[in-house]
This record gives C-alpha cells, structure tokens and sequence, in this order.
C-alpha cells in the first residue's frame, strides 16, 4: 500500500499543511477559519447554488466596496517557501476575488504589504499575481482575462527566487519583484469585493497550504 | 533551485480539471464536529457520541420510546450532485431486529419514519432479510434488496450516482444497479437509526461529487 505521506513528502519530513474541503454544513469559525470583514455580508455555505457551481465557503457582499472573507487570525504558521493553493470563482464580472497568503489579516482595501495572492479582479485586465516585500506590493497580470468561471489556483512561494501562479495546471506567471521575504510568517486568507453596485459573491471549495 | 512538491489534491486528481467538491470524515476525534455535522433528534430523544473503543466510530441511537429516530446530516446544505457523485460509509447495525439504519444521501432531514423524499441510501430495514438500496424522487421510494443478509458487522457501503442509475457496493461486490425513482435534487450526506432503543455506528463517510 502506497501511503500518503510518502506521496507528499517523499523526499524530506512532514511539515506544517492546512487542508479544507469546504464540506459541511456550518462555516468552521470556531478552530479552523476567522471570519474578516464582516460588513461585507459575512461568510454563510451555500445551500443551493446551480449545477455543479456548488459553494463551499460563500462570500457575499452587500453594497459597494464591502468585501469579506476568511482568515486565519494572525495563526502565521507558513514560511516564504510554501504552497497556496484553493479553486474558487466569482458571481459577477465586476467583482473581485482574491486569496493568497499573508503577514497579517488586513483586508481587500488594505492588504498587507508582505504577501502573495491571486487575484481575479475587475481592477485589473486579466488574472494578477500580487505581492509585496516590506517597501512595495506591485502586480503580474497573466494572459487569462477576468471572468467568473471556477479556476485552480496554484502560488508557490521560492523564497528569494520567485512566485510563481499556475492557473488550472498550466504555469501562467513567474514573480521576482517585491516578493515576501523570509524575516515574516504567513497565513492563509480568502476574499470577495464587490466593486459596483451589484451584489456578488465568491465561492471557494477548497483551500490546501503547505511548507515546503 | 525552484521546489516543487504535490499537494494532496494532486494526488486525486490533476489540477487542469475543476476541484470538486469533496467530504472525508472518519469520526475519530473526541467529540463531533458539530461545524460539519449537524446531529439531528428527528423524533426525541436521540442520542449521539464516540464510542470509546479501537475501530469502534460513533454511535447513532434512538432511545427509548416509540417511534424514535435520530441522524446526522448537514442541515439541509447540500452540495452533492443528484446526477454525478459517490457516498462511501463504514457502518454496522448494532442489532437486527425491528429497527431502520440507513446511510447514503439524501435531501431534508425529516427521516425515514416520514420517509424523507429524494434519496440514495443503504436501507437496512429489519422487515426485509437483506440489506437494501432505497432510492426517491420527489414523489415515490422504491426499495432494491441486495443478496447480502442483515447482520451485525462492519460493512463499506459504495452509493454512486450517476444520470442514469443508481449503483450499491457493498465490501466491494456491486450488489445492485437501480434505474427506478432516483433522484432528482442535489443532496447531502446522511447517516440515521430508527427504532426504540436502536444504535448503528459509523466510522467513515467519503462523499464527492464525480
């Protein structure tokens, strides 16, 4: 029998993973996941969402420039050289989604400097890889336009070396500005934006982080 | 040098197609999480907990009484596809006689001593001599037997979905293909115990949509 572990870890040692399914019939905001933001509408599952565009955690604003999402509290418990990795999709085109890992909670609005996350967000053209050292935070847009489709979004932190996000298996951008540098710790965070007048929502039905 | 390592998703699956929903619980832990589980006295009382012993799961009973019924499920959110997923659940009867145990999928929590419609689930009703699929759509439950007898042991029931049939495997032996009142309402995953007195253990739920 193959055994997990060495599937993962194999060459090296266990260390530190966070694992979410999404599954489940009440947000997990006891132990696992801080709700951030709540004015944005607060975090709820969805119950009954279309087809397979099933919710896990879903995010729902409710006026303009409210966002919301999910954190971990400050638990900093990864490293510059780590992997972040979640599949979520937007309602509506003129929204943002953003989720990623960084130094402090923060919010949509204001988002720590040291961190580095996806985002599908209407501020930007195309699907961005943002990230910021302790001076500046700047932005790598991909080739992929903005839209509301369920993507895979995959950041590797390499430390001094580079970010790169992988959208949906495929390597769309490689970083080396303004990257999170190794004197911070990181936590995972999800968030939505709603950016006009419509309401929104953001979906996440997974979320996995781990050191390297 | 640039690392890079799988995550545990990529041992499922590749990340070119979408990550669908997915539930893994094996109810080892001290108390339930109640976050992801809500435990439901569907007809009081009904009484839920970890069993102290190796193997041994967490234990569904209907206590004492008439016509008592108690189930875990999530509250009615259902994430999971009438046409396309797959129920796994490691169970046992704790007895044979004049008792329901079920575990499967199912939409609403009202049980089965309303007979809760849209459903795809084991149906270990002790009026029948082996264990059963019972599967509903919004207006008719119908029940197929397997060819394996109610008995007191740890069975690992399969329950797939699909948008044709319904399909039942039990210790890895395809027992039944059910064509008929499947349904026809996405779902959430069930596990429940009808009787006076009446237990079944649960040690493992895997749901996914396919």
């Amino acid at each position: 029998m193959t055994l997990l572990y060495d599937l993962i870890n194999n060459p090296g040692f266990i260390k530190r993973r966070c694992l979410w399914h999404f599954s489940e019939w009440f947000p997990e905001t006891a132990y696992t996941w801080h709700e951030s933001d709540a004015a944005g509408g607060g975090v709820t599952l969805d119950a009954a969402p279309a087809g397979l565009t099933v919710g896990g955690v879903g995010i729902t604003t409710v006026s303009q420039n409210d966002a919301g999402g999910m954190n971990k509290n400050g638990s900093l418990a990864f490293s510059n050289r780590s992997v972040f990795l979640t599949t979520a999709k937007k309602t509506i085109l003129n929204s943002a989604i953003n989720g990623g890992l960084r130094a402090s909670n923060g919010d949509v609005q204001n988002p720590p400097s040291q961190c580095s996350e996806f985002h599908n967000n209407s501020g930007y053209t195309n699907i961005a890889l943002v990230t910021g050292d302790v001076s500046a935070v700047s932005a790598t847009e991909s080739s992929t336009a903005d839209d509301i489709n369920w993507h895979n979004y995959r950041i590797d932190l390499n430390g001094t070396t580079n970010n790169t996000l992988t959208l949906d298996g495929a390597l769309a951008i490689t970083k080396t500005t303004n990257l999170p540098p190794a004197t911070y710790r990181y936590q995972p965070a999800l968030y939505a934006q709603q950016r006009s007048t419509d309401a929104m929502s953001g979906y996440f039905r997974y979320c996995e982080v781990f050191d390297k | 040098m640039t690392l890079s390592k799988p995550s545990i998703i990529e041992q499922l699956q590749p990340l070119t197609l979408p990550i669908k929903q997915h539930l893994v619980h094996d109810f080892s832990g001290r108390v339930l999480d109640t976050a992801r589980w809500n435990a439901h006295a569907v007809n009081s009382p009904a009484s839920f907990g970890h069993t102290n012993g190796a193997d041994a799961g967490y234990r569904i009973t209907a206590d004492g009484g008439a016509n008592n019924e108690g189930m875990l499920n999530f509250n009615n959110i259902r994430q999971y596809s009438h046409t396309g997923s797959v129920a796994i659940w490691v169970e046992r009867d704790v007895q044979n006689t004049s008792y329901t145990g079920y575990c499967g999928l199912a939409n609403g929590t009202t049980g089965v001593d309303s007979d809760f419609p849209e459903i795809a689930l084991l149906y270990n009703w002790s009026v029948n001599t082996n264990m059963g699929l019972r599967t509903g759509d919004a207006s008719t439950k119908s029940t197929t037997e397997s060819s394996v007898a109610l008995d007191t042991n740890w069975h690992c029931h399969k329950i797939e979905l699909t948008s044709s049939n319904v399909t039942h495997t039990i210790d890895g032996v395809l027992e039944t293909t059910k064509t008929t009142n499947r349904p026809t309402a996405k779902l959430q995953p069930v596990a429940g115990v009808f009787g006076n007195g009446k237990s079944i253990d649960v040690r493992y739920c895997e749901a996914w949509n396919t």
